[in-house]
């Protein structure tokens, strides 16, 4: 397990204890215990639908899901008690799956703002346009994303490329990414480990990270590796457990521990719909 | 009041009837501001192969206007609204593409704090004619909004096309919004669309932005801030265009 270095910003964790979470009356999570400092990687592996996704969300404060029991506490602060806005300005980020597209709002606007809602005094502009730009390199993306708007007519990759920068610029302390490799080609996969790995070691983040992809946890050697089953962390271990199940899948610790995989419901996407008046060819409408 | 444009841009305020005129072939923009009471009419001619591009910059404590655009052959009108005013509003557009080839994009951004009442309408009289509409409203607190948005293309408006869409938000204890849009086609050679939209800001868009620092109100501002500014893209003029973001974000700061 590879120790790594707490620099001048102190050791933080985030301490959660029998955490039980429900969405629309359905419990999900049932009771997660699960403990993160800083500098440390956690992989959270598990099948889709057990409760992977719930845990981060949770955590971020989705209002869509509600905490029956259990606490979560960072640094000591209760967590439960905050709004969205205030997890994210104590250091807490969540790299989305399905990030939001905001049609008007530029990434310059939006990145100035996060930037400026934990600072005293707006960043200077110098200083906001060389700490974007560098990122921006890091991360290979193109140079006029400061123009446009936040993730519209970005590509699956470039969305998940523009919350990777999000991380960088916003240095949180414990960062939650979820399954922020999909999307990626095999090249945008080893930048992103990169720039995620250097993150880690320059501001000492902790790091959870929800993948399918044994590649994906090669590339980032996570220091812990957990695994989320029926809405509970039913096995720990190291990045010996990633390999094993890259080959022998879940069953066998289902079986192991007497837990029921859930099988994910797949539900069909709900579609904007358009109120109007269709094309009609008729006289006297003025 | 007379305004012959020449090449280039300019800045003025209307506070009374005005024609406009371009030169034939010529490329100019013009910011129209709309301040204090207004009641009058506006005509606008784009002569053949002209461009203009035309930014109308409403702050008036209320306005009531008829205009009025003829566009000959092959001329380009890139027509943009931005509505931050407190008082009444009721605009009446009318947009005749006469000559073959005319183009117009007409772009709205309201927000909506007193009764509004907007009616835009494309007539495509020639062939090959192209009008595309976007209209994006606000519903700020106080205030109704009716907002009619119509196409027409005519029996002579042969391989013609008139797209439009209407895209309308609205924030806590806002107040009632019509959208009507009409596409009336009477040549069977052309392309039309039409997409309407309107409901509360998105729960999802606000927790992404809140996930990331900012709170409810300072969420909400920035996507109002950015559903308003997206009409100055048609601005050429770097600085002109800075000073109208500027003066957005005032705006929004005091009616958000």
């Amino acid at each position: 397990m590879t120790k790594r270095k707490i620099g001048e910003r102190g050791m933080s964790t985030l301490n959660i204890k029998n955490l039980h979470v429900e969405i629309e009356g359905k419990e999900i999570l049932k009771g997660v215990d699960l403990s993160v400092n800083s500098a440390e990687i956690h992989a959270l592996m598990g099948p889709n639908g057990n409760g992977k996704s719930t845990l981060l969300a949770a955590i971020m404060g989705h209002p869509k899901y509600t905490v029956t029991q259990g606490e979560i506490t960072f640094d000591g602060q209760d967590v439960l008690k905050m709004a969205v806005n205030e997890r994210s300005k104590i250091g807490l980020f969540l790299g989305m799956q399905y990030p939001m597209e905001v049609a008007g709002v530029t990434n310059s606007d939006f990145l100035k703002a996060a930037l400026n809602s934990r600072r005293t005094s707006p960043i200077p502009l110098f200083t906001f346009i060389r700490t974007l730009e560098k990122a921006v390199n890091l991360l290979q993306m193109k140079s006029d994303l400061a123009h446009r708007y936040v993730n519209e007519g970005f590509s699956g990759g470039e969305k998940k490329r523009n919350e990777i920068l999000q991380m960088i610029l916003l240095e949180p302390k414990i960062a939650m990414l979820d399954e922020i490799d999909s999307g990626l080609d095999v090249d945008a996969m080893k930048i992103v480990a990169a720039a995620i790995l250097e993150q880690s070691v320059k501001s000492q983040v902790g790091l959870i990270i929800v993948s399918h992809y044994e590649r994906f946890y090669q590339l980032i050697q996570p220091t812990h590796v957990h695994v989320i089953l029926d809405g509970k962390i039913v096995l720990s271990g190291n990045h010996d457990l990633v390999n094993r199940i890259d080959t022998e899948g879940y069953d066998w610790i289902a079986q192991a521990y007497g837990v029921q995989i859930v099988k994910e419901i797949k539900t069909r996407p709900v579609t904007a719909t358009s109120i109007g008046t269709c094309a009609v060819k008729e006289r006297g409408m003025e | 009041m007379h305004l012959t444009l020449k090449q280039g841009a300019q800045r003025t305020s209307l506070n009374q009837d005005m024609e406009i005129i371009t030169l034939a072939n010529t490329v100019s923009s013009l910011v129209l501001d709309f301040e204090d009471d207004i009641s009058a009419t506006l005509n606008v001619t784009i002569t053949e192969g002209s461009t203009l591009d035309l930014f109308c910059f409403n702050t008036s404590n209320r306005l009531s206007i008829n205009e009025t655009y003829t566009l000959e052959k092959d001329s380009i009108l890139n027509l943009s609204y931005g509505d931050l005013t407190q008082g009444e509003t009721l605009r009446n557009v009318q947009v005749n593409l006469e000559g073959k080839g005319a183009q117009v994009q007409l772009n709205s951004a309201t927000l909506i704090t007193s009764d509004t009442n907007l009616n835009y309408r494309f007539s495509h009289k020639a062939q090959h004619t192209q009008g595309d509409m976007k209209n994006y409203a606000v519903m700020g607190k106080g205030g109704n909004l009716s907002l009619y948005a119509i196409g027409h293309i005519e029996s002579t408006g042969a391989f013609s096309e008139t797209h439009q869409s209407t895209r309308v938000l609205n924030l806590e204890g806002s107040k009632k919004a019509s959208v009507y849009p009409h596409l009336i086609i009477d040549n069977n050679e052309v392309q039309a669309s039409h997409a309407e939209s309107t409901g509360q800001m998105d729960e999802d868009h606000l927790y992404y932005l809140q996930s990331r620092g900012l709170d409810v109100n300072q969420a909400i501002r920035l996507m109002v801030k950015g559903y308003l500014s997206s009409v100055t893209d048609s601005i050429n003029d770097e600085a002109l265009k800075t000073l109208i973001l500027e003066q957005i974000d005032q705006k929004v700061e005091e009616l958000c």
